[in-house]
Parts: structure tokens; C-alpha cells; sequence
């Protein structure tokens, strides 16, 4: 039973194939087309899947679309409706694109694949709900999805047992907590669908001395977690800006204008946002355990919302629940892959199996280039390469990140989701109290406050953080063993540096600094050889060489681009950047012998800053 | 030429028409304080998932009408939601396997507004 489910036309298209119920591939077109959060329909991610599952669209079964064009439209209607005499932006904004390829997506699917596959569609948030609970290894769970919205739904609450999925409950736009955050996201300067981690990552520099003016003034949050936004605040209903002048108002004036200075303020609500954001999400939580949870210890999550990282550490450390899992593409490319899982296990009869891990198969269902392929396309490029043994790679690795230099590893199948997690990845030694600086300016041209990422092994997580049980999908913040701090306020610092963040962020915290955040937080990935035997390698050839556990992973791109699909992509990124030493497989590239990079256009133009 | 000009104007009277709080407030519900939770349950149908199939207006209209056919006011508009699908109906072409790609002729949107 061959089933292909498609997300498109919002955010983030992707493609997933599904045969007989279990995940055969799964990757987002932006890695394809080179065009970050590309929401076009993923045709390239639909043939990266069908070679991938060695099938051809002929023996497609369903296809299945992760949202219901009808229900949006009716949202859109009802909008316009509500809008009243204010409504041509909002008419305007969508107009075009519900009535063709939305309403349409049935004939633009059969236009593009010679198929005879039924075609369905599945509701947003059961296409989240799903990504979250079915490939966790739990029999039994309380779902949560929190989104910006789907057709109408922004959050639910549901339970899922066996193959069964039952949404319990929702809140339906324009109340949403994803709207809400890209609502203050907008605010600070940062852009909606790319910068919510970026505001996240604020957070930590900031006080939350405006929770009570955001309590007071744009939300209405109830015990349960429910909540309502005071709509006099907002603009995103009108189809204009995310905010509007009255919303300015209560922080003091107007936005920040993107890529201008960060003041304290911006810090500040980023951190006050924070809080209203976990505190809602617990409250919800709780709600959800109470009401439905009473026999059941598992909570999943997926949903935009659901990378938040931060709040998810608070869960986990609430211990409402006892386990939790969050699908690691939590945004809208997941819920093609809810979609199918969905249509597996509910509509084509196939049994849900369960054995204990996760079927998410580490997250690594994208493309993978063996090493003939790779040394193909080096040769036919004059590119030189050193090709090694397993024996004496890692050891060649790990000697030249001890030796301070910063590495492009490329190996295996690409990771699908917005983390990089060994595969797509950029690493380095964390304990160089330069590193994250030299990261950030000399390899990914982004901003300084920016915090980087560690990956550790599993087996020594407890060493360095503040958590014992695995992350292996980068999706929990803890913070670094107190034993391995150093002394430092941020708040002393801002005032110091005058709010200069690049002075702040060189400011020594731990002995790993280059991924200890200002408040000793991390967004820590775990590695155990049964998820991914070759990146675990290179760590414990790394601990072996220094005694420490941990590296820097940060994703394999520059600033504003996708994360690389392809070795052409990984050299390119290699070649326009600082990066030392590039790893394809078992091939490795150094730079100093690398010919002078001339490129005809400047790539600084090709991508956008994000 | 914007071809949906009309159906555009059409929208934006039939939503002054009917601009008013009550109905406003019936779409963008307001903050209550005398409500304990703003969940609202769901049928729990377990039906999720729907064939989407139509390839002509009576069959699309047909769907609509399971939606709409309730609330007046959207019923009053179906014409013009048909003739805006009818306008800019993608029809299943003999040629397959055109690459698809972007929004088509759809507007491109700020990137620091959030699209829904």
C-alpha cells in the first residue's frame, strides 16, 4: 500500500511516502529548489520520494493533501465577512491563490503525476496530530498540535490509542498562539516564518517586564490553558500587518525595522512573550492531562508552536506526563507525512506496529549520495579530495576539531525538519571560547546574540546538562551542569557593553561556551549509535582525542539559504564560506587545497537574509 | 486587466452588507470573562479524512451547500465563490508531469506577514 502525502501552499511544502505503513522518505522542496521555506508544490521532493521508494506514481495508492481547501476557504469567506468595510486587504491578500491552486489542488496534483491514486484530504491539525502520534513509540497518547492555523483550528487537543486518533477539543482562529508569537516576532524586527526561533533566542537576554501589559492588554488566558486575543491589537485579521499602532503603543513605539540595532526592549518582550507562551502551554498541559490523560503517561506534540524549544524543556521538566515526543518537523512539511500516516492506518486498513522507538527513523528520510556518486562529482569538477577508511576517518576528523577547525559534515540521508542533526551539519570544538563568534561571522554571516547547538552522546548527556533522557531530534532545551559554569548576568553584561550583544556573547559561561546560551540554557541533540552510527563515531572519536563528549552542530548552510541537499550544495557552501575542512562521506576536502571560488553572480544576493 | 475584478467587488460589497458587531463578533469571537474555557468541543466523528474530487461547478457547489447551507449570508454568495473558482479552474490537462512550482500567478507575500 503505497500512500504519498503532500503539504503545500502555506508554508514549507514537503512530500512523504509511506509504504505499508511504514515511512519510506520524506523531505521539503526548499532543499530542492534552493528556496528557504519554498511553499510551492514540492515537485521535486515527489520524485526525490518515488525514486526513494522505488516506486512510480503509477502505483501510487492515495495521495493525500495535509489540509481541506474548503474549510479554508470557508475561514477565508468568514474572514472577509467579519472584516466587514475593512476587507479588501484581506479579499486581496489570498484571493488568487484560494481559487486556484487551493481549491484546485486536486487537478494540480493530477496535472503533475500520471496517476490513478485517489486523491483525499486530510484536516490540518489531524494531519499535525497525526505527525506527532504515530511515528512516537507510544501506544497510547494525549495529542496537542498548536499552529497559527489551519483551516480554522489554531490549537487541539486530542487522544490517540492504537491506530485511532480523535481530535477532543480546539480553539479556532483568529486565536492563536502562533499568531500571537509571529505576531511579536514581526514586532522585533524579524520575520515571521524564519525569525520565531531567532525571537526565541532573544529571549534569554531580556526580563519579562512587559508579561503583565501582554496579559493585561492582548490576551485573555484562562485556567485551562484556553486563551483569546484581544483582537483591538492586531492587524494580521485585516490582511495586513501581523500589529498595528495601538499594539506599538503598549511597548513604547513602533516596530523595529528588520536588520536595524536590537534595543533592550526588543529583549525584553521577547523574554515577556516567552513566558506568556510557556505559561500557556502548560496551563494546557495540565488541562489535557486532567481531562484526558489520567491513565495515559505519553504526550505528543507537533504544530509549529511545537519547536519551540524552550517550552518544551518546561514540559518535560513539569513531569505532567511522563513521556513526550514531538515530531521533529513540526510545521507544516510534517503534516504531509501525518497526512499518509493518517491515511495508512484509518483508511487503508494497514495495522500500526509498535516496538518500543520511534519509527521517525532518526529523522533521516531525505536523499543520500554514496561515495562513488560523491567522488564522481569531484573528479568531474577537479575538486580535491582524500578518500579514507572508516578505520582512520573519524580519528582524521576529530584531529582536525581538536585542532580548533570548523568541519562540513556530509553524510548519510538528509534530515527532515528544520534541525540539522549530523547528517547536514556544520561542527566544531564547543570549548574554544571563539568559536561561536568565529561561527557566526566567518561561516553563517548572521547576527551575534544567536546561540549555537550542541549534539552530545547519549551516554554522557547527564555530564554536561541538566537531562538524562534523550533529545535526539534537538527539540528540548536544558542547561548546562551547574559544575561547568562560570560566573556571569547577563543583565550586569548589557549594561556594561551597552547592549552590545557580540561583546556579551564572547563573554565565557561554561567550559563549553560556544553552546552554553546567556542564561547556561542549550538546545542539546543526544547521539546514540542505533540512530546514527557514523555521527556517533565522530563524537566519540572527538572524546577520545579531548575527553569531551560534545561538539557544536550547527546546520550546514550559510545565512538565508536551505540547508544543503547535495555534495555540489555542501561544496558550495564550503567554497563561499570559511569552513576548513569539508566531509562527504568518506571523502575529505580541505580548503587550502582547494582552487580560488569564482562565481559570476555575488551569492551574497541569492539568498535573502532571513 | 484584473479578471476577477468583479467577483473581488462582489466580496467586498456582500462583506459591507453585512458589516455589523454582532456578526463580526459571531467569526472573531471577543474575550469573555464569564466563560471558565474557550475550547469548544469536537464531534468526535473520527472523520478526517474526505475524497476531493470535483471537477465541474454543480459538484463543487454541491459541497459547499453541505457547508453553507445553514447560514444564509455564505449562501448568498455561492454564485460569486463559483464564479471566481470557475475563472481560475485549473482543468486537468492531457500533458502530465509539468513541473509545478511557486504560487502560480498568486500575490507574493511579505515575508514578515505570517500566510494563512
Amino acid at each position: 500500500m503505497i500512500i504519498l502525502g503532500i503539504s503545500a501552499l502555506y508554508h514549507d511544502a514537503a512530500a512523504s511516502l509511506v509504504i505499508d505503513g511504514k515511512i519510506t522518505a520524506a523531505a521539503q522542496q526548499e532543499r530542492f529548489s534552493r528556496k528557504k521555506h519554498d511553499m510551492g508544490i514540492p515537485y521535486n521532493a515527489i520524485k526525490f520520494c518515488l525514486k526513494e521508494g522505488n516506486v512510480t506514481s503509477k502505483d501510487i495508492d492515495y495521495i493525500v493533501f495535509y489540509d481541506n481547501p474548503l474549510l479554508t476557504l470557508d475561514r477565508y469567506m468568514k474572514n472577509i465577512l467579519a472584516a466587514g468595510d475593512d476587507s479588501r486587504d484581506v479579499i486581496e491578500r489570498s484571493y488568487i491563490s484560494m481559487f486556484t491552486q487551493k481549491i484546485w489542488i486536486h487537478n494540480v496534483i493530477h496535472n503533475l503525476l500520471d496517476t490513478d491514486a485517489e486523491i483525499l484530504i486530510c484536516e490540518h491539525h489531524v494531519s499535525h496530530a497525526a505527525s506527532a502520534f504515530y511515528p512516537s513509540p507510544f501506544e497510547e497518547a494525549v495529542v496537542i498540535t498548536l499552529d497559527g492555523v489551519g483551516e480554522w483550528a489554531t490549537t487541539t487537543i486530542g487522544v490517540g490509542r492504537g491506530a485511532e486518533l480523535i481530535i477532543k477539543e480546539e480553539i479556532k482562529f483568529p486565536h492563536s498562539l502562533g499568531l500571537l508569537y509571529s505576531a511579536f516576532t514581526y514586532f522585533c524586527g524579524f520575520k515571521v516564518n524564519s525569525g520565531d526561533y531567532k525571537f526565541m533566542g532573544l529571549a534569554p537576554y531580556g526580563e519579562p517586564i512587559y508579561e503583565e501589559t501582554i496579559r493585561e492588554h492582548l490576551i485573555d488566558i484562562k485556567e485551562d490553558g484556553s486563551f483569546r486575543l484581544n483582537l483591538e491589537y492586531f492587524d494580521f485579521q485585516y490582511g495586513r500587518a501581523m500589529t498595528n499602532d495601538k499594539f506599538g503603543a503598549l511597548f513604547g513605539g513602533g516596530r523595529r525595522e528588520p536588520e536595524t540595532v536590537i534595543t533592550k526592549r526588543e529583549m525584553d518582550i521577547a523574554a515577556s512573550a516567552q513566558k506568556v507562551t510557556e505559561d500557556i502551554i502548560l496551563k494546557m498541559v495540565k488541562h489535557a492531562k486532567n481531562e484526558y490523560g489520567e491513565d495515559i503517561d505519553n504526550l505528543v506534540l507537533a504544530g509549529g508552536v511545537a519547536l519551540n524549544c524552550v517550552a518544551n524543556g518546561k514540559i518535560k521538566n513539569s513531569e505532567i506526563f511522563k513521556n513526550i515526543w514531538i515530531q521533529p518537523a513540526a510545521g507544516d512539511a510534517g503534516g504531509s507525512l501525518g497526512a499518509a500516516l493518517y491515511t495508512a492506518y484509518n483508511y487503508a486498513g494497514i495495522k500500526r506496529e509498535i516496538n518500543g522507538m520511534d519509527s521517525q527513523n532518526g529523522s533521516y528520510l531525505g536523499p543520500a549520495y554514496s561515495n562513488l556518486s560523491i567522488k564522481e562529482y569531484l573528479k568531474s569538477n577537479n575538486i580535491m579530495y582524500h578518500e579514507y577508511s572508516d578505520d582512520v576517518l573519524f580519528d582524521k576528523i576529530a584531529d582536525e576539531l581538536s585542532n580548533g577547525m570548523v568541519i562540513g559534515l556530509f553524510q548519510g540521508r538528509m534530515e527532515f525538519g528544520p534541525r540539522a542533526l549530523g547528517n547536514r551539519s556544520i561542527i566544531a570544538d564547543p570549548r574554544s571560547e571563539t568559536m561561536q563568534s568565529k561561527l557566526n561571522l566567518k561561516i553563517k554571516y548572521r547576527e551575534s546574540f544567536r546561540p549555537f547547538a550542541p549534539s552530545v552522546l547519549r551516554e554522557d548527556v547527564n555530564e554536561y546538562f541538566e537531562l538524562k533522557d534523550e533529545s535526539p531530534y534537538m527539540l528540548l532545551v536544558e542547561n548546562v551542569q551547574s559544575n561547568r559554569r562560570c560566573a556571569s548576568n547577563v543583565q550586569n553584561d548589557l549594561i556594561k557593553y551597552d547592549n552590545n550583544m557580540l561583546e556579551i556573547v564572547k563573554q565565557k559561561r561554561s567550559d563549553i561556551s560556544a553552546v552554553t546560551h546567556v542564561d547556561y540554557s542549550a538546545r542539546i541533540q543526544t547521539v546514540s549509535e542505533e540512530r546514527n552510527g557514523y555521527y556517533y563515531k565522530v563524537l566519540k572519536a572527538f572524546k577520545e582525542k579531548t575527553g569531551c563528549s560534545v561538539l557544536v552542530n550547527t546546520s550546514f548552510n550559510v545565512r538565508g539559504e536551505p540547508i544543503v541537499c547535495t555534495p555540489m550544495d555542501a561544496y558550495k557552501c564550503f567554497m563561499r564560506t570559511e569552513m576548513d575542512v569539508l566531509v562527504l562521506e568518506n571523502c575529505v576536502l580541505y580548503k587550502e587545497e582547494q582552487p580560488e571560488w569564482n562565481e559570476q553572480e555575488d551569492w551574497h544576493k541569492t539568498y535573502e537574509l532571513d | 486587466m484584473d479578471k476577477n475584478i468583479k467577483e473581488k467587488e462582489r466580496l467586498f460589497q456582500w462583506a459591507c452588507k453585512y458589516d455589523s458587531i454582532k456578526l463580526t463578533e459571531k467569526i472573531f469571537t471577543p474575550i469573555d470573562s464569564n466563560k471558565d474555557s474557550y475550547f469548544t468541543k469536537r464531534e468526535e466523528t473520527g472523520n478526517y479524512l474526505h475524497k476531493y474530487k470535483f471537477q465541474d461547478l454543480p459538484e463543487l457547489r454541491n459541497e459547499l451547500e453541505k457547508m453553507w447551507n445553514e447560514e444564509d449570508y455564505m449562501m448568498e454568495i455561492m454564485t460569486t465563490v463559483l464564479a471566481g473558482a470557475y475563472k481560475n479552474r485549473i482543468e486537468i490537462c492531457e500533458e502530465i508531469g509539468e513541473a509545478v512550482n511557486g504560487t502560480g500567478d498568486a500575490e507574493e507575500l511579505s515575508p514578515y506577514i505570517y500566510n494563512f
